[in-house]
């Protein structure tokens, strides 16, 4: 229904203050999933987290990394020059860059520490949740 | 002599791809890894930043200090492979001889260096190792200007550090534009105006014909017939593949190594990946030496999976380029540097210049610059051929998933491996 709560969820999350009202007035944070919207279609798209993922293989500095033991892609923005070579490679479109003076690549990370991702936790609809089988990800319960 | 399951040639991307591939199924197999520079593996692409000093020593290794260790890989760095015996499987270094059951050979391009008369002075370099950057680095201080020779990737970054570093800088390029491989005239105009917004000069259809000084460069004579002064020359006019150790041997070559779609040269066992090779173009549907990161990687991973006895073909290689200059980002794939034979759809606004080349309502390449978000949805059209129908119109405003063909669309929602991975 393209309320975008999850896109707001995933912001706060990914903030210095972790607060809704501080975050977005001190902060300009980006959403690591983005909500397509078209007519009736709507749906929110995400990092597939990869088996073979193409961002990591292009990563010209070795920021991006697959974790082996939880699958996880992980992007080391201490080590990100911004040169959006994963951005060109990740054929989802769901890598996107930070604000700011020096921005870089940002993406998924499955909210560590949290045992529910942000973006779950904010949708009412429950039309995204947590899929754990094969590869982690966050994914629609009914793919548009 | 010792024997290894697995010898690598060169310990850079292509090497770490077919390590972390190898790893990936045989936990157990023997890796020797030789390379002659002394190094622990580095981003090549980030020397033009450490000239600049954006990025620090420990930020140059592009695998973490206990890589060779956790991959169980006994390195030898600084150890140059003189000859290889394709028919016995054995190497040479200067600190003997070993033995290899499986070669991969990923020893990446060398510098062409034009002869230019002068070109032996002090002040003269070429941009391709970590050591190249450190000499150059050092050099700096006595440096007020520097003229760049060749307006290509390598160059122009090469250039940007300069201006970085406080240098005034010329780049002069024999072409009637720079990164002509990449850009059309449009694009490439794009990107002079970030080096002019510098107060850098890029001169094109022009070289150097001479270097003037005593025992330092201290001034430089174009075609054209001027002069200007300068402290620093860097020849960039690009790269080659090291093609040494397979000269004369049974090992075909054409411009680089050429290798199948499992990344195996002519003789069996022996595999070869990233800037010497002249593997697969999927796009193209043809074989040609693109010297890009994305592909030495995956080209080496697919490598060391057939390397570890698994059937896996290369289909990722492709002409593709993201990087920015001065942060301004451009980034170009495919057929994106033709001029005509295409149908071509340009805009230009305050998001920055875009071009998509449509042939048989199929695009086969494109420039995005400024906003490049979302860039990797366009490449996936082209690389899996994607009929456009009325897509076309919509592609100046910016593709989504959610514009993609349904069946296709479906497939991505679902998907959790890269679409284009075919298992
Ligand atoms: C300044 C610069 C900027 C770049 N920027 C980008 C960019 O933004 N994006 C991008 O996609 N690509 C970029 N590239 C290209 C990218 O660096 C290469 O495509 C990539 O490094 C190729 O990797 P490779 O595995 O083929 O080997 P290489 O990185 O070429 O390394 C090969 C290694 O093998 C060693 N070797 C050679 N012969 C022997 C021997 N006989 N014995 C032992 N060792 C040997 C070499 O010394 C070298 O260390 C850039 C390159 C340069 C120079
Ligand atoms: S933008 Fe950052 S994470 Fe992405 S490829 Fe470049 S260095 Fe790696």
């Amino acid at each position: 229904m393209a309320c975008r709560l999850c896109e707001v969820g995933c912001k706060v999350e990914h903030s210095e203050h972790k607060h809704v009202i501080k975050s977005f007035k001190r902060e300009k944070p980006v959403a690591r999933l983005l909500v397509e919207e078209s007519g009736p279609l709507s749906f929110a798209t995400q990092c597939r987290h990869c088996d073979e993922p193409a961002c990591m293989f292009g990563c010209i500095t070795g920021a991006i990394t697959k974790d082996p033991e939880t699958g996880i892609v992980n992007l080391n923005a201490e080590k990100c020059i911004g040169c959006w070579t994963c951005i060109l490679m990740c054929p989802y479109g769901s890598i996107t860059r930070t604000n700011g003076a020096r921005p870089t690549a940002a993406k998924c990370d499955m909210c560590p520490g949290r045992e529910v991702p942000a973006c779950v936790e904010a949708c009412p609809n429950r039309a995204l949740v947590l899929m754990e089988d094969e590869e982690p990800a966050v994914a629609l319960e009914d793919a548009a | 002599m010792k024997t290894f399951t697995y010898a690598i040639i060169g310990n850079s991307v292509a090497a770490i791809g077919a390590i972390e591939a190898i790893r990936s199924v045989d936990r157990t197999g023997s890796i020797g890894l030789f390379s002659d520079e002394p190094h622990h593996v580095y981003s090549r692409p980030l020397i033009t930043h450490y000239l600049a000093g954006e990025v620090s020593e420990e930020k140059m290794l592009y695998r973490p200090p206990d890589f060779y260790e956790r991959y169980g890989v006994q390195a030898f760095l600084g150890a140059q492979v003189e000859s290889v015996e394709f028919e016995n499987r054995r190497l040479q270094t200067a600190g003997g001889e070993s033995a290899f059951e499986k070669l991969l050979i990923s020893v990446g391009g060398r510098p062409i260096v034009p002869k230019i008369a002068g070109g032996d002075l002090r002040g003269v370099f070429t941009m391709n190792t970590w050591d190249d950057a450190r000499e150059m680095k050092s050099y700096l201080p006595a440096v007020r200007s520097a003229m760049v020779l060749g307006g290509g990737l390598t160059g122009l970054k090469t250039a940007e550090a300069l201006v970085e570093a406080g240098v005034r800088v010329t780049v002069v390029e024999l072409a009637e534009r720079v990164l002509s491989m990449l850009l059309d005239r449009r694009s490439a105009e794009v990107v002079v105006k970030q080096f002019e917004n510098q107060g850098t000069r890029i001169l094109t259809g022009t070289t150097i014909s001479e270097i003037r000084g005593g025992e330092c460069v201290e001034s430089a004579s174009l075609s054209d017939g001027s002069t200007a002064e300068c402290q620093m020359v860097v020849l960039a006019i690009g790269v080659t593949p090291r093609l040494d150790l397979v000269q004369d041997t049974p090992v075909r070559t054409n411009r680089g190594i050429f290798v199948d779609r499992r990344m195996e040269t002519s003789v069996p066992g022996v595999f070869a990946a990233g800037d010497v090779a002249e593997a697969y173009d999927a796009l193209l549907d043809q074989n040609r030496v693109l010297p890009v990161l994305p592909n030495a990687y995956a080209g080496g991973r697919v490598a060391g999976l057939n390397m570890a006895g698994g059937e896996r073909t290369y289909d990722l290689g492709a002409s593709v380029n993201s990087t920015t200059f001065f942060g301004y980002p451009v980034v170009s794939a495919g057929s994106s540097a033709i001029e005509e034979g295409a149908e071509i759809i340009e805009g230009d606004d305050e998001n920055g210049y875009r071009r998509f080349i449509i042939q048989d309502d199929r695009l086969t390449g494109f420039v995005m610059t400024g906003e490049v978000n979302r860039a990797g949805i366009v490449l996936d059209l082209v690389r899996e051929r994607i009929p456009l129908n009325g897509l076309k119109d919509r592609l100046l405003d910016g593709i989504g998933l959610i514009d993609l063909p349904e069946e296709i669309r479906h497939k991505k929602l679902r998907g959790g491996t890269c679409c284009h991975e075919k298992h």
